[in-house]
């Protein structure tokens, strides 16, 4: 393979330290990439300046980069962890209703003592008191409060309250759970003075209707 | 002396402990995703049968240690009417290598619970 001879160019002519020593004679295919190299590797310019340049893109890029995405991560996971929860309350709730109340067409809240069933079961489930605050080991870092919750079991197509089209029998149910960020979050939270994300979880179960 | 690319090599090797550090905090959360769902299966079933048989649980059990789970303990409850209050509650220790200095790795565990109830199911039609 013939050896050709770079013509210089302004990188090359920014290169007047140690780095010349790497050679100008580089292969055709090469010569790109050696001309980079070079000007990385030149012993040229401040290494405290690099330092500095370095630490900063370290703390204003990557840590901040990567600590929303970790974020995300763990709100999204809380936040299945919570629809799960919701998801087995929904059907234990409607199992435990009786008969006379199933063969409504749409059972609310209000009428029934599906809350109740749902109350008691949600308490369990994430863990929460009397009043609905969370206890020791509760992903809820608040009060949980309920949205709304219905009972469909006849009468489809309907539409929930926060708009999912329903075509078998089903629970609905939207709840309130705050919970506390962990990292930067919590910082930019504190300074608009909150401490919670407040997560609503809608869930639209369906009944299954065999065993 | 070159002391350029030596500050740029250890300012790189830095970086790539940093990113290691962080992307392995994913590692757990990504093991309690996958056991909860193993468990959340099992409930679903325990809501069908009314409850988690022996060889139910040993077969959750093997499923859990498939994932890497030490100590698997299983509460489950074994038999429930119609309309009664099923629990489960699962416990195992998941151990992972991680880092932990420089160019340290050390085995940690993590306690990992799953506690949920149901009711056993009314069957509608």
């Amino acid at each position: 393979m013939a050896n050709i001879q770079l013509p210089e160019t302004s990188e090359m002519k920014g290169n007047t330290g140690k780095g010349s020593e790497y050679g100008t004679d580089v292969t055709a295919g090469c010569g790109r990439l050696q001309l980079y190299c070079r000007s990385v590797l030149a012993n040229d310019g401040s290494v405290v300046t690099q330092i500095i340049l370095f630490a900063a893109m370290l703390v204003f890029v990557i840590l901040p980069v990567f600590s929303a995405v970790i974020e995300k991560y763990i709100l999204m996971a809380k936040a299945r962890v919570i629809r799960d929860a919701v998801d087995v309350t929904n059907i234990s709730a409607y199992n435990a209703l009786t008969v006379p109340e199933l063969g409504k067409v749409m059972i609310g809240a209000d009428t029934s003592k599906i809350l109740e069933n749902y109350k008691e079961i949600l308490m369990l489930n994430l863990r929460l008191d009397d009043g609905m605050e969370p206890e020791n080991g509760s992903i809820a870092e608040g009060r949980v409060e309920i949205i709304s919750l219905e009972v469909y079991s006849s009468g489809f197509p309907v539409e929930c309250p926060d708009g999912g089209l329903l075509t078998k029998p089903s629970v609905h149910s939207s709840i309130r759970v705050p919970v506390r960020p962990s990292l930067y979050s919590s910082i930019i939270l504190g300074m608009l003075g909150r401490d919670y994300i407040d997560i609503i979880v809608h869930v639209d179960s369906e009944i299954p209707v065999n065993n | 002396m070159a002391i350029k690319p030596v500050a740029t090599g250890i300012m790189l090797v830095l970086v790539a402990v940093i990113l290691i550090y962080m992307v392995e905090f994913f590692i757990p959360l990504s093991v309690k995703a996958d056991i909860d769902m193993l468990c959340r299966n099992a409930l679903l079933r325990m809501e069908n049968t009314g409850g988690l048989s022996d060889s139910d649980i040993q077969e959750l059990k093997s499923e859990l240690e498939d994932k890497g789970l030490t100590g698997v303990v299983i509460y489950a409850t074994e038999n429930a009417k119609q309309g009664e209050l099923l629990k489960l509650r699962v416990e195992g220790d998941f151990t992972y290598s991680r880092l932990t200095g420089l160019f340290r790795r050390e085995d940690t565990t993590v306690r990992m619970v799953y506690e949920k109830s149901a009711m056993s199911r009314r069957v509608v039609n």
